[in-house]
């Protein structure tokens, strides 16, 4: 540890502005051996130039560059922890091994953390609000999709990174304490509710075009459709199948109609 | 000629751009098709349509979610691809009616899987990145782990640039060449496809991401709750 001792308070604001500044390339060069390995050893690094110099620098960046998989917006909660095992480590409190062991342990459940709150409930909600808004003539929508959407996305990697440096480990059971989970669960009652209400709008569209059939089927024929693809998609059809076989029995049935029985 | 290369290299430029929002930088999600298409609109002067085919493609490409190690289908360069190849349509070929931009949407949906090989390949990439960043590791040399991130963005800035521009000019010249074919029966195909086909599929992609079967059947109400008042404003 030469050259690495007494680095209390080495760390500033500035440093970790840098850091979670740093944190959004963290799966530039993502692959699939090491996953987001480069990206969180690029994050790291104005910290560990602060605490390190010589071949502590170079042993703390290997430390790093091993495999590393998260949610990238939760990234900035382990990073800040990380980095405050580091300073323990420069100050000779810690063992080396204990970061790697943090990070190995507490990707995954963050990860599914992420996942569970943004990619399967925050991102189809606030995109279905947005479809409904931009149906229903609110051309503002997307921007409010981005600013719904990037306010949490936001909030959390910068509450992540300076409270995880803050409180070390005991980030996780204060990102635990947010109840992610449970306000995913609520969200998708409500994304459940914009589509239902984007469906009608697109039923009202149906039967309000040149393609209307009779009155009031379009809701009816559109709902069936819709549940007809659900139960394919439930299958684990694709999408880009279902829409080829669906068009082509479109097709079929309307070149079918339109000699059968021609408008005269 | 000139303007439409420089169309063209407009939309390849912002397709890379948001490309990179994707995975490899930000994640601010203005690559999902919703922002994406609804940019590439307000650029082209199709505000209202780019709104319109944006809100489509979010629902069809809605379960495209990168969890864990997964790569999912590259929803960004099949939506720029089809939303580009429409608009210069309209700036370069002839009026956008419904029947060119559905079948704008049947002709790029594929390329979504396109997309996604190409993510696997520049992943397979990165990993001579990574064996770089144990060298520069070695020696202390952070300067160099900068610029391998630095290499990384921009690989995937012009891989999707270059990708989009040759998908684009393909689905353009393929748009006008069909356009001059479509009969009345071709128009009402893609009209039905439109209206019905393709928003209620992407309803159900988009419903079928909800993980509660409840869920299901609040959208039901919901959607005859709706479609009822619709109707009774409507009538009224």
């Amino acid at each position: 540890m030469t050259g690495s001792q007494n680095k209390a308070n080495a760390i500033s604001s500035w440093i970790l502005f840098r850091v979670l500044w740093r944190s959004f390339f963290i799966q530039a060069a993502s692959n699939f051996e090491r996953m987001q390995n480069v990206g969180v050893c690029f994050c790291m690094t104005p910290a560990l130039r602060a605490l390190y110099s010589g071949d502590d620098l170079n042993n703390a960046l290997k430390r790093h560059l091993q495999f590393f998989n998260t949610h990238p917006y939760m990234s900035g909660a382990l990073i800040g922890a990380s980095i405050r095992i580091e300073e323990d480590i420069a100050n000779g409190i810690r063992h080396p091994d204990d970061v790697c062991n943090f990070k190995r342990y507490m990707m995954g459940p963050m990860a599914a953390i992420g996942d569970s709150f943004f990619w399967a409930s925050l991102r189809p909600f606030a995109a279905a609000w947005a479809v409904m808004g931009v149906l229903s003539g609110i051309l503002w929508a997307p921007i409010g999709f981005l600013v719904l959407f990037n306010l949490c996305h936001l909030g959390l990697r910068t509450f992540g990174l300076f409270y995880g440096y803050r409180d070390g480990e005991q980030i996780c059971e204060r990102i635990h304490r947010l109840g992610l989970v449970r306000i995913a669960d609520r969200t998708h009652y409500l994304a459940a509710l914009f589509l239902g209400a984007t469906a009608a709008i697109f039923a009202d569209r149906a039967m309000h075009s040149q393609f209307k059939l009779a009155d009031g089927v379009e809701p009816f024929l559109l709902f069936s459709m819709m549940l007809i693809f659900l139960l394919g998609l439930k299958r684990s059809l694709s999408m880009v199948s279902l829409l080829y076989i669906a068009a082509f029995g479109t097709a079929s049935l309307v070149m079918f109609l339109n000699s059968a029985f021609p408008i005269m | 000629m000139v303007d439409f290369s420089l169309d063209l290299a407009l939309v390849a430029g912002v397709s890379g751009l948001l490309s990179l929002d994707r995975r490899a930088a930000f994640q601010f999600m203005a690559s999902q098709p919703l922002v994406a298409v609804s940019l590439l609109g307000f650029i082209f002067n199709e505000t209202a349509l780019g709104l319109m085919l944006g809100a489509y493609l979010q629902l069809l490409w809605m379960s495209c979610v990168l969890f864990g190690s997964n790569v999912p289908r590259n929803d960004t360069l099949a939506s720029v691809t089809i939303a580009g190849a429409v608009f210069l349509y309209g700036r370069h070929v002839g009026e956008i009616d419904p029947a060119i931009w559905c079948l704008a949407i049947l002709i790029g949906a594929p390329i979504c899987i396109a997309g996604q090989w190409l993510d696997i390949k520049l992943d397979h990439l990165n990993l001579g990145l990574a064996t770089q960043a144990d060298e520069a590791a070695q020696t202390g040399d952070t300067r160099k782990i900068a610029f391998l991130i630095f290499l990384a963005l921009i690989r995937t800035f012009f891989a999707n640039s270059s990708a989009t521009a040759v998908f684009t000019a393909s689905m353009l010249y393929l748009l006008t060449g069909l356009q001059g074919v479509l009969t009345a029966n071709w128009t009402d195909v893609l009209g039905v496809i439109g209206l019905y086909l393709i928003p209620s599929l992407g309803i159900a992609v988009a419903l079928s991401m909800l993980r509660h079967r409840r869920g299901i059947v609040l959208a039901s109400i919901t959607f005859a709750v709706v479609a009822a008042i619709l109707t009774q404003g409507y009538s009224a």
